[in-house]
């Protein structure tokens, strides 16, 4: 059979064997040596999955260690994210930290994170699962992403570790580039102002992906009731490749 | 009040943000450096695919530290892919070449430029017509262009082929044989357009990413496009696919056949369009690249033979999915885009597919309105703009001159200023053959003694290696000159290895898949004693002058990269004056004058400077402004076709405006799989890796995400012959072999009895075990179908 | 009292003229121009009469798009 298009939101909600191959992924990556998974046909894998498997089917088919996941336990993990708001601004320490693990994921300040946790290969990608709404797996947070919907995430992000079942040969090349680093904060015109944003607004559109509750500790918002953070946080032009516009008013 | 005063100054917020947003998207034609926290950004084409994504650099400290997408490129519209992203990062693996080598007593050891150069002018010198230069794709046009010119109109040799041999040539007979000129007619706003999207054999979720993404995302804005993925294998493609169609590896051409036949079958096929633009046409005997003309009823016999059933027992295909297509075809309220690359380029029928697929578009109508057009892509950055356009090709000249054409060469020796006769008739050695030569002894045939590589791995990449490249390595008074930026499977073997600037450590020009031509300015030095291809190719045509080579000199006595500056001439032989002028805009200024015979005209270098590319045919207007041109031969945009026609072929083969409908019938491919081999082998790319791996495989970031080699097999015949997912087993094909692991199930899913190997990892080479058969058109070889055996080690 | 954030596309050479326009126009408050587009705030009694007035500003000569960014209408009755 053919997949349909990863468009249609339903399909992918509807399909747990879908769901499930996406934690398969998650969870193989937290085990310390993940074993060669054993020869599979695809003609099974690619038959579509029904929602609540039958004892047989769950004792023939590689289902990973969540395959018998009901897809409203997804919208569990969903749930499971806190929601609860800083009770204040973050601690300089949480912020630093945050900005640091940040890096960890990122060539230079700005390049697409590379994918912390396995995934399968095969598939298109069933990131939007956790990563639409954000989710909460067993404490690890899935950031909501920062971007408008783009379906091909491979696109951009790499992956962390080889995507083969063995045969991992773990090197990583000598580079001597030194990438962009954050700035840190943005500026405040005066003690107590809004500050503006320090980074580009283009595939970060989404405030909440880092500054709401899947966000690190250290960037999220303490006033999440405000939804619209544009009207007190200004972005910058020249980091938003609008540089070209206009010339400051001259005070005349 | 207060109240109001705030949702005032609300509204007038909103409202300035998004017309600076507004502005900031339309401004497209100045290009302002834009500085940033000490970070100084700047425009130029990304280094990989032939895609040609604009990004902007930013540089600081002298150094290359971020990338973004660029917002105002029409290309990517903002975004990269993974490569893309991190393309800064190819700059400084720590391995870099920093000084010249030279190989004394079998180990390469650091020499002078001035010896280098010397060696290198001594061996042209002493065998003129033994020197053979191996470009590529990825030289700017510029190098390209000086590449040309030192050998074809100093040297009086055709010996210049390009690794594009292996990657685009069936595109070109495709497109010349059909249209009488090269290149797609549509561009990428075809892919914002179209209904329907074919993949022919082509993975572009992962070779040409942002391209895949530009159609897909229509999807998440609730367009519908629906996607065709007709290959051999599962791909990441297929898996956005509503159709998958698989077929047996070479039986395409049954394929597009059977979409044929169907149209006529039926009546189906666009009478009006056909009548008034097209013509038949088949092949003649001997065989060449424009065949004999035909009539309707003799194509209709001959197309008869392939029924979808028919179709079906060659390919796989089941027959009512040929017909499925042939309704798509036939409805014209469908816009239909077809896109290929390597599948059907790497073919040894590699011009008769591409006529098909043509064909099929031509039949149908599916042709010149936006979203209606066949368009091959091509995988390095300037394939077209270097290669096809400047002609670096054994057997052109630059804008889409041909050597056997003796109004060309007199037309390219008259802008040259030199001699007439200069430039010989007959082609020289294409790629294969001239690997060939060089990998046989002198006195049994092989008269090439020296090659000089710039910018390609052919030590990775040539097919068949243990035919056409180790042997070379082995026969004393053959010569490799490799020019690169990093030790490669080619500088490893090589006699001479020269350092190289890479990216924006020079200037360049690239012109990608949609005739778009991009220019950009050096950022950054080279490390250490690393310099421009093209400075290298200038110093020693000009160390060739010292020497006393007549070629050198132009009908005026002048050395034939003379350049002047306040009516001085500029010694840009001399690296410390190399950056004194811009040789680049000097260059390219020449070979602007080569490109109105066909209609490729370019803008002046200037305008370049300031767009995210220009798409040719760029016409000056009334105004004085430039403007480029999107649809070619649709007279609603192309300058150049005839207003009184909707569609005009201007180049024809026929001279009357028809663009000819091929027919070519299936033939079996010339090695299948058998009982001692009994496994297909496809070769192929990586979405983490570009071509060779020689830049991706230094960026951490794409290294992990895929740091190896490894077939994938179908777990039907893994089970059969007891291999598990991981382990190690043996490849052989008739000519080489290779130890690799299994990956089942993985990225890619090949049906039973076959098989796939990605050809990025130098240390897993894939071409040990591909075939060197090729086009007999194109000349390119066929790395996508062999035959192989596998047994599992130990 | 509907109060709406506008961006106005002005023909090429037309900018100056079409700013005298809009400075004679009621409930119109011209924020600062980039280039061809002019950010705005209108504002109108009633609905209809919001409507009106973009309508108006569409069809000013020199004027070749009037994009509607935001509409606060808290007060109206809908």
């Amino acid at each position: 059979m053919s997949v349909s298009p990863v468009g249609n939101r339903a399909w992918q909600l509807g399909s747990a064997g879908i769901v499930a191959i996406a934690f398969v992924g998650f969870f193989t990556g937290l085990k310390q040596s993940p074993e060669a998974a054993p020869v599979r046909d695809t003609q099974e894998l690619e038959q579509p999955a029904d929602p609540t498997p039958s004892y047989g089917d769950l004792r023939t088919r590689d289902r990973g260690a969540l395959g018998d996941l009901h897809p409203s336990q997804v919208q569990r993990f969903a749930d499971a994210v806190d929601r609860t708001p800083p009770e204040g601004p973050a601690s300089e320490t949480d912020f630093v930290g945050a900005v640091a693990a940040r890096q960890e994921t990122r060539a230079y300040w700005g390049a697409p994170p590379s994918i912390p946790h396995r995934v399968n290969d095969s598939r298109a990608p069933d990131c939007l699962v956790c990563h639409e709404k954000g989710a909460n797996i067993a404490g690890n947070l899935a950031p909501r992403m920062s971007h408008p919907r783009y379906d091909s995430c491979f696109q951009c992000h790499t992956l962390s570790q080889d995507p083969r079942t063995a045969g991992s040969q773990g090197i990583s090349p000598e580079n001597s580039f030194d990438g962009w680093k954050s700035p840190g904060h943005g500026s405040r015109a005066w003690q107590g102002a809004p500050p503006t944003m320090p980074h580009p607004t283009r595939m970060r559109e989404t405030c909440i992906s880092c500054h709401g509750p899947t966000g690190k500790v250290g960037l999220r918002t303490s006033h999440p009731e405000r939804q619209n953070c544009v009207q007190c946080h200004t972005s910058s032009a020249a980091l938003d490749q609008r540089s070209t516009i206009g010339t400051p008013p001259t005070g005349r | 009040m207060q109240r109001r005063d705030f949702i005032r100054s609300s509204a007038m917020t909103a409202a300035t943000l998004a017309a600076s947003r507004l502005a900031a998207e339309e401004s497209n034609a100045g290009d302002t450096p834009r500085e940033v926290d000490g970070v100084h950004f700047q425009k130029a084409p990304c280094r990989f695919c032939g895609t040609g994504c604009h990004v902007q650099v930013g540089v600081k400290g002298g150094k290359v530290v971020a990338i973004q997408g660029d917002a105002k490129a029409e290309v990517n519209k903002g975004l990269l892919c993974m490569k893309g992203y991190h393309v800064g990062l190819a700059l400084y693996g720590k391995d870099r070449l920093t000084k010249p080598l030279l190989r004394k007593n079998g180990k390469l050891v650091p020499i002078s430029w001035k010896e280098a150069i010397d060696t290198i002018a001594e061996r042209i010198q002493a065998d003129p017509k033994g020197f053979a230069m191996y470009g590529s794709g990825q030289w700017t046009i510029p190098e390209g262009y000086a590449a040309n010119k030192l050998v074809k109109g100093g040297l009086g040799s055709n010996h210049v082929d390009p690794n594009a041999r292996l990657c685009m040539a069936s595109a070109v007979t495709g497109f010349l044989s059909t249209y009488g000129v090269d290149e797609p007619a549509g561009c990428y706003d075809d892919l914002d357009n179209c209904d329907v999207l074919i993949t022919w054999g082509n993975n572009p979720a992962e070779m040409h990413p942002v391209l895949f993404s530009r159609v897909m995302d229509r999807r998440s804005r609730g367009e519908r496009v629906k996607l065709i993925d007709i290959g051999t294998r599962r791909t990441r493609t297929t898996e956005f696919a509503d159709e998958y169609l698989e077929f047996k590896p070479h039986t395409d051409l049954a394929v597009a056949n059977g979409i044929a036949q169907q149209l006529i079958e039926r009546g189906e096929w666009d009478r009006e369009f056909v009548e008034k633009n097209c013509a038949f046409r088949e092949q003649d005997e001997p065989a060449t690249l424009n065949g004999k003309a035909m009539d309707f009823e003799a194509y209709k016999a001959a197309i008869a033979h392939y029924t979808p059933e028919k179709v079906a027992e060659i390919s796989g295909v089941p027959a009512e999915k040929i017909r499925m297509l042939a309704d798509l075809f036939a409805s014209k309220d469908l816009k239909i885009t077809s896109l290929w690359c390597m599948g059907m380029n790497q073919h040894t029928r590699g011009t008769a597919i591409n006529n098909l697929v043509h064909g099929v578009h031509l039949l149908s109508g599916h042709f010149g309105r936006p979203g209606d057009a066949p368009t091959s892509l091509t995988g390095q950055p300037s394939a077209c703009g270097t290669v096809r356009e400047v002609g670096t090709l054994a057997h052109a000249l630059p804008g889409g001159r041909v050597v056997t054409n003796a109004d060309h060469r007199k037309q390219a020796e008259d802008i040259w200023n030199v001699p007439a006769g200069r430039i010989p008739e007959k082609p020289g050695y294409h790629t294969v053959e001239m690997w060939k030569r060089f990998s046989t002894p002198k006195d049994t045939g092989g008269d090439i003694s020296t090659i000089w590589v710039q910018v390609t791995n052919p030590g990775q990449t040539l097919p068949n290696l243990n035919q056409l490249f180790f042997p070379s390595r082995k026969i004393p008074g053959k010569f490799l000159i490799v020019s690169d930026v990093y030790p490669t499977a080619t500088t490893e073997h090589a006699d001479l290895v020269l350092p190289s600037a890479l990216w924006v450590e020079k200037n360049g020009v690239f012109g990608n898949s949609e005739r778009r031509t991009q220019q950009w300015f050096r950022m950054v030095k080279p490390p250490g004693e690393a310099r421009d291809d093209c400075w290298q190719l200038i110093a020693v045509a000009h160390r060739l002058l010292e020497l006393g080579n007549e070629g050198m000199k132009d009908r005026d006595g002048k050395f034939i990269f003379h350049v002047e500056k306040d009516g001085k001439a500029v010694p840009i032989w001399d690296f410390a004056h190399y950056y004194d002028v811009n040789v680049d805009q000097h260059l390219f200024e020449e070979y602007r004058k080569f490109t109105r015979l066909k209609h490729k005209d370019l803008a002046p270098y200037e305008e370049y400077t300031k767009a995210r590319g220009l798409r040719w045919p760029v016409v000056q207007q009334k105004d004085g402004s430039w403007r480029e041109t999107k649809f070619r031969f649709a007279s609603f945009d192309d300058p150049y076709a005839d207003k009184s026609r909707p569609i005009d072929f201007y180049h024809s083969t026929t001279h009357d405006h028809r663009a000819q409908i091929w027919f070519r019938p299936y033939e079996p491919p010339p090695e299948s799989p058998d009982k001692e081999f009994p496994f297909w082998l496809c070769t192929g790319r990586v979405i983490e890796h570009w071509h060779s791996g020689t830049l991706t495989m230094r960026i951490p970031q794409l290294r992990r995400s895929m740091p190896g080699s490894y077939i994938e097999m179908h777990p039907d015949d893994a089970a059969r012959l007891r291999i598990a997912n991981g382990e190690k087993v043996l490849v052989e094909s008739r000519r080489g072999k290779l130890e690799l692991s299994a990956w089942l199930n993985g990225r890619g899913r090949p049906p039973r009895g076959s098989t796939f190997i990605p050809f990025f990892d130098e240390t897993l080479l894939a071409n040990l075990l591909t075939l060197e058969d090729y086009d007999p058109f194109s000349k390119q070889p066929d790395y996508k179908k062999c035959a192989v055996r596998i047994r599992k080690i130990g | 009292m509907p109060i709406s954030g506008l961006i106005l596309t002005t023909r090429p050479g037309s900018e100056a003229c079409v700013l005298d326009a809009l400075r004679a126009v009621p409930g119109v408050t011209l924020g600062e121009p980039m280039g061809s587009r002019v950010p705005l705030v209108a504002e109108a009694p009633t609905l209809r009469a919001a409507r009106d007035l973009t309508e108006t500003l569409m069809r000013m000569d020199g004027v070749a798009f009037v994009d509607v960014v935001s509409v606060d209408f808290q007060d109206e009755e809908l």
